[in-house]
């Protein structure tokens, strides 16, 4: 994909997430995207089974933020969260985005702390 | 004799075979323990960065037998996606696959020994290493691969070879 293409993809991607958008982050996925979350088994097919996951999922948050990076040679980020309850951001993964025809083909987010710490990212933000 | 050079290629080339980072960096600290410990047994029938890879590959493939399960995994490939939201917990016995940061990347030296210095890699996934040899055999093992590179096109040639996470 070109480079400003992609670009334009991954700011409306962040934006998506920063603004708790979820037809927006959905209509970014491909028909048959992938989403998994390591170190849990369970993963998700498709527009339907993801954006119902995250409309669940996306609950118990009172925001995000993406911090960009870059992992395998593919876009990636640094995303931090923060519950409604506490203001304080944590590191809660990294994320890492496979990217087709202008479309999110596969999101992957690792949640291991230790995988967080491999980037290099502060665990907590205030 | 200092090591610090060969450190970023060598953390790529053992995240190739386990997977992690974190597990590459243990890996990688280890390889120099042993290259350390074994200085002086080095006979230079092989190039010094031959014989560094060669201590890399055999303390890999010895982590890779130790666990129950050699490969890391992605979930996409354990098993059907799920129709419900997840209960049960994190299965974090799992060894998952991990993403390599591309900032690690650039600290690999784009290091020239000489025009004619060449360094050998054999990974061999079932089987260590054979004994001290310059000349290829292909192994006997189902997935051996042979790589030759020259050393001053190391740092692109591991850059273009770092594998996508998704396919």
């Amino acid at each position: 994909m070109p480079d400003d293409r992609q670009r334009v993809l991954l700011e409306r991607y962040v934006r998506t997430w920063e603004s708790a958008d979820l037809e927006g982050f959905v209509a970014l996925l491909k028909e048959d995207a992938v989403y998994s979350m390591p170190p849990w088994r369970q993963w998700y097919l498709g527009c339907t089974a993801i954006r119902r996951f995250l409309d669940s999922a996306w609950r118990s948050y009172g925001g995000f933020r993406l911090v960009p990076a870059a992992a395998n040679r593919q876009p990636a980020f640094a995303l931090y969260s923060r519950r409604r309850e506490r203001p304080e951001w944590r590191a809660h993964s990294i994320q890492l985005l496979a990217l087709q025809d202008e479309s999110i083909a596969a999101l992957t987010l690792f949640l291991s702390p230790q995988v967080f710490a491999a980037f290099g990212f502060p665990a907590n933000v205030t | 004799m200092d090591l610090e050079p060969y450190r970023g290629e060598l953390l790529t080339y053992c995240y190739r075979m386990l997977g992690s980072f974190h597990d590459a960096e243990d890996l990688v600290q280890e390889t120099f323990l042993r290259a350390w410990r074994g200085l002086g047994r080095f006979e230079r029938r092989a190039s010094f960065r031959t014989w560094l890879y060669r201590i890399a590959t055999n303390a890999c493939l010895n982590a890779l037998a130790s666990r129950a399960s050699a490969r890391r995994v992605l979930p996409e490939t354990q098993g059907p996606p799920a129709d419900q939201m997840p209960d049960g917990g994190p299965a974090t016995e799992v060894p998952w696959l991990e993403p390599y940061p591309d900032t690690a990347l650039e600290s690999i030296v784009d290091a020239a020994p000489g025009p004619d210095a060449r360094y050998e890699m054999r990974e061999r996934c079932n089987s260590p290493s054979s004994p001290r040899s310059n000349t290829s055999h292909p192994g006997s093992g189902p997935c051996c691969c042979f790589a030759t590179f020259s050393a001053g096109r190391l740092r692109r040639a591991l850059g273009c070879s770092m594998p996508r996470l998704h396919p």
